[in-house]
């Protein structure tokens, strides 16, 4: 049964800052506060330090920091009401093309064990869950330019059929040199920003939610291929481009900036299309400002 | 009929066998094909034991088996994305779809390899397009001219598994009223490299629940299965051939790669709540089963959390014959439990020859078992301690013997 899913929170981090999505706060990335939700090694289950590279450690403070706006504490996250996923076009393809290069280079023996296990494109989530101590779903989306766009698709059904009550959506971008190389072959983006947005989807803590997510989750939008929009997506009538973000996270930085804009009108639209040809006919995803609603109530 | 979501249509390519039939009569004669040589150099490789379906003999078959669907394929496509098309092609025709034209479907897939990534960073000529990590899910949808939503999941092990479950997701938003899921991987050398270094890998064989296992086997193929709503079923009037009655997904938060059997036990538990059924009349649990020590004893304990009394379900892991075919694996033996619950038998397990006495359920060690129920589960652990586990149930009608026989493209 479709449950009525709210945006309690998020962050956004790129080009060295990070701007949290309730609070409106601002501040450089050095600055930010290390440990926004403050927990202690926790009692139970979790076997061993947490390992992380670096993709993994960015896309971790960046949730810190959205659970903290969303005014999550340490008790409300942990347990099986928690979950994560993420939407990226490289992932974690980075680190684990580092281990590929350290076998070509100087034999299968030279891979380190403990670095083969977190060399998985769900890892980052899973070191949340590890973390975090939450027993919810984890999984990675690597669509291309429909991951973010999958991720909440994914995270709504979650929630819709009680698996969790509250899904972390992360987008990253974080790219290397390698994948940055083939980055600027494939759109000739010479100025590709790194960014990650996470955002807290809850089905509970209506009051103060920023957003409510459509309860009809998606339709279809039968397409033909069209003209590159790699870059856009719409927000009912008016086209938003962000050019720093990567492609996969246009519906998430759309959604963020929508949000972060006040008067915009109480609902809008989110659409995106697959550039690359996928002949994907995506899912629309109605959004409602709670703010702008209450206040023309 | 069940509630659950129809499954129409299967398809299967591994080194076994290309296609179903071939497949089942494979896994009745305990066939596993065993073997020491693979695509890629192997030098300094400590385990060499794998499955890994020969990409030449792919594309071969594929080319013959469904020509239209080979000439789209662009060249210097992945070796998982020629398996992929393969079982999409043997799925779709299953299900009474033009494999090479299925126009408004959703397509959800399971891989840890995606494109030819490594490849390209290598130096090798690899086309831009195909080193992106979506470029199997790219090719399928241009392939078969599929215009639905598409997504692509990976999530270590447990990926394709992820992707059924996505793909049941799209069914029941209504997002789209047939689904083509499953999942598509190629064993490269760093996986490899990684199994070894985990020391999880067997030098012999996968003798998953035995009391002298240790270890894994490596292998890849691709999976496939389509998903349909009740309604498009009972227009297009096609043959069902199981349901997918409940799906459930959990988190150890425990270890990055030691699995917690509690973490199972709860996707266990959220699937049979999907299904909106206990544990009566489930015969049948194809395991994850790597043949790890740890895994198939922590599988085992998590399973024993919700059957409790006498009436226990019989056990089999299917990667004692097929090998783990990483992300694909889940897909490969969802296809398989299928065909458990359409034939009514459980395949004799290969190269386990003393069930583990840790183990107290069934298991077929010395001959295939008949089913006694109408429900099976399909259970995956992956790295990071993600656990789904599928609930499936068997058609109770004439309908499912029509639908066995592969149908030609």
């Amino acid at each position: 049964m479709a449950k009525q899913i709210y945006i309690r929170g998020g962050v956004r981090v790129n080009s060295g800052r990070a701007t949290s999505l309730r609070c409106g706060r601002s501040w450089e990335i050095p600055d930010a506060p290390a440990q926004a939700v403050q927990h202690t090694a926790p009692e139970g289950n979790r076997a061993g330090p947490i390992r992380h590279f670096d993709a993994s450690r960015q896309v971790r403070d960046a949730v810190a920091w959205a659970f903290a706006d969303a005014g999550l504490t340490v008790s409300e996250i942990a347990g099986p009401g928690t979950g994560f996923v993420s939407g990226s076009f490289y992932g974690t393809l980075e680190f684990s093309d580092r281990l590929r290069r350290r076998v070509d280079d100087s034999g299968p023996r030279c891979m380190k064990p403990t670095d083969f296990s977190i060399a998985t494109q769900s890892y980052p989530m899973a070191a949340l869950s590890i973390e975090f101590q939450c027993t919810g779903p984890t999984t990675a989306f690597v669509s291309g330019t429909t991951a973010g766009l999958e991720a909440i698709c994914f995270a709504q059904h979650m929630m819709n059929n009680a698996l969790c009550e509250r899904m972390i959506v992360v987008g990253f971008s974080l790219l290397g040199e390698t994948t940055r190389y083939h980055y600027r072959m494939l759109v000739a983006d010479q100025n590709k920003q790194d960014c990650i947005v996470a955002l807290v989807l809850d089905t509970v803590g209506a009051d103060g939610a920023l957003a409510v997510l459509g309860r009809s989750l998606s339709g279809f939008c039968p397409t033909k291929p069209v003209a590159d929009l790699s870059e856009i997506a719409t927000l009912g009538d008016e086209i938003v481009t962000d050019g720093a973000d990567d492609s996969s996270l246009v519906v998430l930085s759309a959604i963020f900036s929508a949000l972060l804009k006040p008067g915009k009108g109480n609902s809008f639209v989110v659409s995106s299309t697959d550039p690359l040809g996928a002949y994907s006919a995506l899912g629309l995803i109605s959004l409602v400002k709670q703010h702008d609603k209450e206040i023309a109530a | 009929m069940s509630p659950g979501i129809c499954i129409t249509g299967i398809g299967a390519v591994c080194h076994l066998a290309y296609g179903i039939d071939a497949l089942w009569e494979r896994l009745m004669t305990r066939n596993s094909g065993l073997k020491d040589t693979a695509p890629f150099d192997m030098e300094g490789m400590r385990c060499r034991r794998n499955t890994i379906c020969d990409p030449d003999w792919s594309r071969r078959r594929l080319d013959e088996r469904f020509p239209v669907l080979a000439q789209r394929l662009p060249h210097g496509a992945s070796a998982g994305t020629v398996h992929g098309i393969g079982a999409a092609g043997e799925a779709l025709a299953m299900a009474g779809l033009d494999p090479a034209d299925v126009g408004r479907i959703g397509l959800a897939l399971g891989t840890t390899s995606g494109g030819r990534f490594d490849d390209f960073a290598a130096g090798e000529k690899v086309p831009v397009s195909l080193a992106a990590p979506h470029s199997t899910l790219t090719c399928l949808a241009r392939a078969t001219k599929l215009t639905g939503p598409v997504a692509q999941i990976s999530n270590a092990c447990t990926s394709s598994a992820a992707a059924i479950l996505h793909a049941a997701g799209m069914i029941k938003s209504g997002r789209a009223d047939i689904v083509l899921c499953g999942g598509a991987d190629h064993a490269r050398r760093t996986d490899f490299a990684g199994f070894n270094a985990l020391r999880a890998m067997s030098a012999t064989a996968c003798k998953a629940f035995d009391a002298t296992r240790d270890g894994m086997v490596i292998g890849d193929g691709s999976a496939m299965l389509v998903l349909e709503n009740e309604g498009s079923v009972r227009a297009r009037g096609v043959p069902v051939l199981a349901y997918l009655d409940g799906c459930g997904m959990s988190s150890d938060s425990f270890h990055a790669t030691r699995p917690h059997h509690q973490g199972l036990a709860r996707a266990v538990g959220y699937a049979l709540r999907d299904a909106g059924k206990g544990t009566e009349e489930i015969a049948y649990v194809n395991c994850h089963g790597t043949g790890t020590p740890l895994n198939d004893i922590t599988e085992a304990s998590a399973l024993e959390v919700h059957f409790t009394s006498d009436a226990r379900p019989v056990l089999s892991s299917t990667k004692t014959t097929t090998g783990h075919l990483l992300g694909s694996t889940a897909a490969l033996e969802a296809v398989i439990t299928v065909m458990v619950l359409m034939n009514g038998t459980v395949p004799q397990m290969a190269h386990t020859e003393t069930a583990d006495p840790a183990i107290a359920f069934e298991l077929p060690v010395a001959n295939p078992i008949e089913l006694n129920g109408p429900r099976a589960l399909s259970t995956t652990l992956g790295f990071g301690g993600s656990n789904v586990c599928l609930a499936f149930s068997r058609v109770e009608e004439e309908s499912a013997d029509v639908a066995f026989d592969a149908v030609d493209a």
